[in-house]
C-alpha cells in the first residue's frame, strides 16, 4: 500500500530507488545485529573450550554482551596517535568495513530474497572482499607504529597469496554449475558440491580462513608477536568497526561456503532456516580453529599457499574439467546443460576417492615444513 | 659479532633497511615485564638484545637487612611460579652454614613439595609456550586447571598458594594433614591421564611440529659454555641433573630417570619438560609410599646466629640450577646473600638462538627457554 501511496507523488523509477534504499537499510542493520551477536557467540564458544564460563551477565545468558561492548566502545574518546596520518587513519576502518557489507549485495538467502541477482555473483564477491586488504594496509601504514606496519605487510602478503588458491578452487565449482551466478550455483546443486568437490571445499575453507585472518592464519594481528597487528593503535568506534568486520566478513564468507558447497537455500536441503544452520556450522568451525590451533609462521603460510594449495587447486580444475567432459559423453548431456544427479554422483565418487588418496600421499605428521626449516637457516650476524 | 647494537643503518650494505623493534616491556608474550630490543630485516632477525631490570626489587640487598628466617619470604618472590624450590635452595645453603640436619620426614616432605612445584612450573612453561605459538589461551587454561589442583594441595599443607615460606631451618613449617596423601594420590592419577592427553594434542599437531622441530638448535657444547642449566641443558643432550649428580635431601634413595633431548631445538626443550613431569609423578609416588613418620623439624633458635663463614647451596629448580651463596658474620642477618638464578643465566643464549630466524620465532625461542622475570631481575 505504501508503494501505491509513494507512487502518487513520485515516478516509478524513484519509487524503486526508495524501495531499494529501504531494503539496503534493513539488510545492513540485520547484518550489524548479527555481527554483534557473533562476537558474543565466539566468546561463549571459545570460553567453553577453555574451561571458562564466558560472558553471562548482560541479558539472558549474556546475549546482550555484544551490545554493551558496542556502547562502551562508541562512547570512548576517539584517540588518534599524534604522528599518525589522520585522514587515512580515520578512513581505514571504513575501508575495511565497507567491502564486507558490500559482499552481501549478491547473497541469495532464498530464491527471492536477494538484493541484486548479479550474473557474475561469485566473481563480485571475491573481487569486493579482497578490497578489504587495502583498508588493512592503509590502517597499518597510517598508524605510524612498527607493530601496525608489520601487521599490514604480513596481511597484504598473505591476502595476495591466498586469493589465488581460493579463486582456483571456486573455479571448480563454477565449472560444475556452469555459471557465476550464485542463484544458478545453488540451483545446480542437486547433490551438495561438498561431496562432488571435497578437495575444493577444504582448500576454500583454509583460503577463507587466511582471507579472514582467522587462526591458524591470523598473522597480521598475531597477538603474541605483534600485539594486535594492524589495529594496534585503534580504539573506540574505529576499533569497533575493525573488530566487527572480522565477524561480519566471517559471516559473509561462511555464507558463501554454504552457498557454494553445502547446497545453499536449495529446498531439497532445507531452505533459509537450514542455510543459516549451515552458515553457523562453518562459523563454528572457524571459532573452533580459533580456540584450538596455534599459528603458522609467515614463510610457512606462504609455502602452504604456493607449494601446496596452488598446485593442488590447479590440478583439481583439470581433473574436474575432464570429469565433466566424461560424464557429458556417458550420460549424453549437451555442453551448457545442467549436470544431472547421476552425473554428479559419478563425479562425486571419483573425487572422494582422489581426496582420500591425497590424504595418504601428503606428508602429515612429519611436519609439512620440515624441509622449510632446513632451508631457512642462514645465521646472518653471528660469526 | 657487531660491536655496537645501535649501528642500525649499515651504509656498507645499501638497499638493506633494518627495523629496530622493541618487543616489550609492554608486550603480551614477554612473560612479565621484559624487553627485547630486536633488529629486524623484514621478518628476519639480525640482532636481539634482552633488556631487563623492570622487576628489580633488590632481593640480595634486602636479605642483608633481614634475619635468616625472614629471608625465606624473600625467596618466595624470586621465581614466583616455583616458590618451594627457591625456599629449598636457600634453606640448603643455610643448613650448610649452620650445620643443621633436617629430620628424614622433613626431607621427604621437602622433596614432595619441590616435585609438585616442578610439575606446576613446567605446566605453566608449556602452557605459555603454546600460547606464544598462537593457540589463543586454550592450552594455557587447561594447564592452569592442573596447576590449580597443585596449589590446592599446597594450601592444604601450609595455607598459602603462591608465597609459601614452607621450608624452615631444620625442617618444614607444618606437617601434612591426614587427608593429604589421599588427595595427592588422586591428583597424581588424574594428572597421569591429563599429561597423556596433552601429549596427544601437542605431539600430534602438525603446526606445532612445523613451528618447533629443528628451530633454534643449541649444541650441548655451547650450552655448557654458556652455563645453561636445567631442562634447556638436558634438551641439548647433556646428562646433568643436580638431583643425580650432586644429590641433596633424599634424592639419592629415589629412583628416576633424567630425560634428555637430542638436537637441543625448541621441540626437545618442550618434550624434556613433559618427560620431567612424568618423572616427577614417579618420584612423588615413591615418596608417598616410603615416607616415614616422625618429627618434621628440629628445634633451632628463633634468631639464628650461624658461625662466621660462607656456604653455597644449590638445587635443581624447575628452571635450572638455583644457588644461594650466604656469607655470615655471626650476626642474625646474612652479611651477603648472592643468588645464582637459572633464568638469568639461561638468557645468555637467547641472542644466538634467535639470530637468523623469524620474528615469530623470537617469541617461541624465548618461550622454550622458560624464564621467569621475577628471577631474572631478582
Amino acid at each position: 500500500m505504501q508503494i501505491e501511496v509513494l507512487g502518487l507523488f513520485l515516478s516509478e523509477q524513484t519509487v524503486s530507488h526508495v524501495m531499494m534504499a529501504i531494503k539496503i537499510f534493513v539488510l545492513i542493520n540485520i547484518l550489524l545485529i548479527i555481527t554483534t551477536m557473533l562476537t558474543y557467540a565466539e566468546r561463549r564458544i571459545v570460553a567453553r573450550m577453555q574451561n571458562r564460563i564466558g560472558p553471562n551477565r548482560v541479558g539472558p545468558f549474556g546475549v546482550l554482551q555484544g551490545f554493551a561492548d558496542l556502547v562502551k566502545l562508541v562512547t570512548k574518546e576517539d584517540l588518534i596517535p599524534s604522528n599518525a596520518d589522520k585522514i587515512i587513519f580515520s578512513l581505514a576502518p571504513i575501508m575495511i568495513m565497507a567491502p564486507a557489507l558490500m559482499m552481501f549485495a549478491v547473497m541469495p538467502f532464498s530464491p527471492n530474497l536477494v538484493l541484486a541477482d548479479l550474473d557474475i555473483g561469485i566473481f563480485y564477491v571475491i573481487a569486493i572482499a579482497s578490497l578489504g586488504s587495502l583498508g588493512v594496509f592503509a590502517a597499518g601504514w597510517a598508524s605510524n607504529s612498527k607493530y601496525s606496519l608489520y601487521g599490514a605487510v604480513r596481511g597484504v602478503a598473505q591476502l595476495i597469496s591466498y586469493e589465488i588458491p581460493l579463486v582456483l578452487s571456486v573455479t571448480a565449482v563454477v565449472l560444475l554449475a556452469g555459471s557465476l551466478n550464485l542463484q544458478d550455483i545453488v540451483g545446480a546443486q542437486k547433490l551438495p558440491f561438498i561431496f562432488v568437490q571435497p578437495l575444493a571445499f577444504v582448500i576454500t575453507l583454509f583460503a577463507v580462513a587466511a582471507e579472514l585472518n582467522r587462526t591458524p592464519f591470523d598473522l597480521n594481528e598475531a597477538d603474541s608477536e605483534i600485539v594486535a597487528g594492524f589495529h594496534t593503535e585503534y580504539s573506540g568506534t574505529k576499533f569497533a568497526l575493525i573488530y566487527g568486520t572480522e565477524f561480519l566478513a566471517a559471516f559473509g564468507w561462511s555464507l558463501v561456503i554454504a552457498l557454494l558447497f553445502l547446497g545453499g537455500w536449495n529446498p531439497s536441503f532445507g531452505g533459509l532456516f537450514f542455510l543459516m544452520i549451515k552458515t553457523g556450522s562453518i562459523l563454528f568451525l572457524f571459532f573452533w580453529f580459533r580456540g584450538t590451533w596455534p599459528r603458522v609462521r609467515i614463510d610457512q603460510i606462504l609455502a602452504i599457499a604456493w607449494k601446496l594449495m596452488f598446485p593442488i587447486a590447479t590440478v583439481n580444475i583439470l581433473i574436474t574439467g575432464a570429469q565433466i567432459l566424461f560424464v557429458q559423453q556417458v550420460f549424453g548431456i549437451f555442453p551448457g546443460e545442467a549436470l544431472s544427479i547421476q552425473a554428479l554422483s559419478v563425479i562425486s565418487v571419483m573425487n572422494i576417492g582422489l581426496f582420500v588418496l591425497l590424504l595418504f600421499i601428503l606428508p602429515f605428521n612429519k611436519g609439512l615444513s620440515e624441509f622449510e626449516n632446513q632451508m631457512r637457516v642462514h645465521q646472518k650476524g653471528i660469526e | 659479532m657487531k660491536d655496537d647494537f645501535m649501528d642500525i643503518n649499515d651504509k656498507s650494505n645499501p638497499g638493506m633497511e633494518t627495523v629496530l623493534l622493541n618487543l616489550g616491556p609492554q608486550h603480551p608474550s614477554t612473560h612479565g615485564v621484559f624487553r627485547l630490543r630486536t633488529l629486524l630485516d623484514g621478518e628476519e632477525v639480525i640482532d636481539v638484545e634482552p633488556i631487563f631490570g623492570y622487576l628489580h626489587r633488590g632481593s640480595s640487598k634486602l636479605a642483608e637487612e633481614r634475619s635468616y628466617t625472614q629471608v625465606i619470604t624473600l625467596t618466595d618472590r624470586l621465581d614466583y611460579l616455583a616458590g618451594m624450590s627457591n625456599n629449598l635452595a636457600y634453606i640448603n645453603a643455610l643448613e650448610k652454614l649452620c650445620g643443621v640436619e633436617p629430620p628424614i620426614r622433613a626431607s621427604y616432605l621437602r622433596v614432595i613439595m619441590v616435585e609438585l612445584m616442578r610439575i606446576a612450573s613446567h605446566l605453566m612453561g608449556i602452557g605459555f609456550l603454546i600460547n606464544d605459538l598462537g593457540a589463543w589461551v586454550t592450552p594455557l587454561m587447561h594447564m592452569f586447571r592442573e596447576r590449580e589442583k597443585i596449589l590446592d594441595l599446597f594450601e592444604m599443607v601450609c595455607g598459602a598458594r603462591v608465597t609459601f615460606s614452607y621450608m624452615r631451618l631444620g625442617g618444614v613449617s607444618h606437617d601434612i594433614p591426614d587427608q593429604f596423601k589421599g588427595e595427592l594420590n588422586t591428583f597424581l592419577n588424574d594428572l597421569t591421564t591429563k599429561i597423556q592427553e596433552y601429549e596427544n594434542l601437542i605431539i600430534g599437531n602438525e603446526i606445532i611440529i612445523s613451528r618447533m622441530k629443528g628451530v633454534a638448535k643449541l649444541s650441548g657444547e655451547r650450552a655448557i659454555n654458556s652455563s645453561v642449566t636445567g631442562p634447556n641443558l638436558r634438551a641439548s643432550g647433556v646428562d646433568w641433573d643436580l638431583r643425580k649428580s650432586d644429590p641433596y635431601e633424599i634424592y639419592a634413595q629415589l629412583e628416576f630417570d633424567v630425560p634428555k633431548g637430542e638436537n637441543g631445538d625448541n621441540w626437545d626443550r618442550m618434550i624434556v619438560r613433559i618427560e620431567e613431569m612424568k618423572q616427577s609423578i614417579y618420584i612423588l609416588r615413591q615418596c608417598i609410599e616410603s615416607i616415614p613418620t616422625g618429627e618434621t623439624r628440629v628445634e633451632t633458635d628463633f634468631f639464628v646466629r650461624p658461625p662466621v663463614g660462607e656456604a653455597y647451596g644449590m638445587v635443581e629448580a624447575p628452571k635450572g640450577e638455583l644457588g644461594f651463596y650466604l656469607v655470615s658474620d655471626g650476626t642474625i642477618a646474612p652479611y651477603r646473600c648472592g643468588i645464582r638464578s637459572p633464568s638469568f643465566i639461561n638468557l645468555t643464549v637467547l641472542r644466538e638462538l634467535c639470530v637468523g630466524w623469524k620474528l615469530a620465532d623470537i617469541i617461541v625461542n624465548f618461550g622454550t627457554l622458560d624464564i621467569n622475570v621475577g628471577e631474572v631481575d631478582r
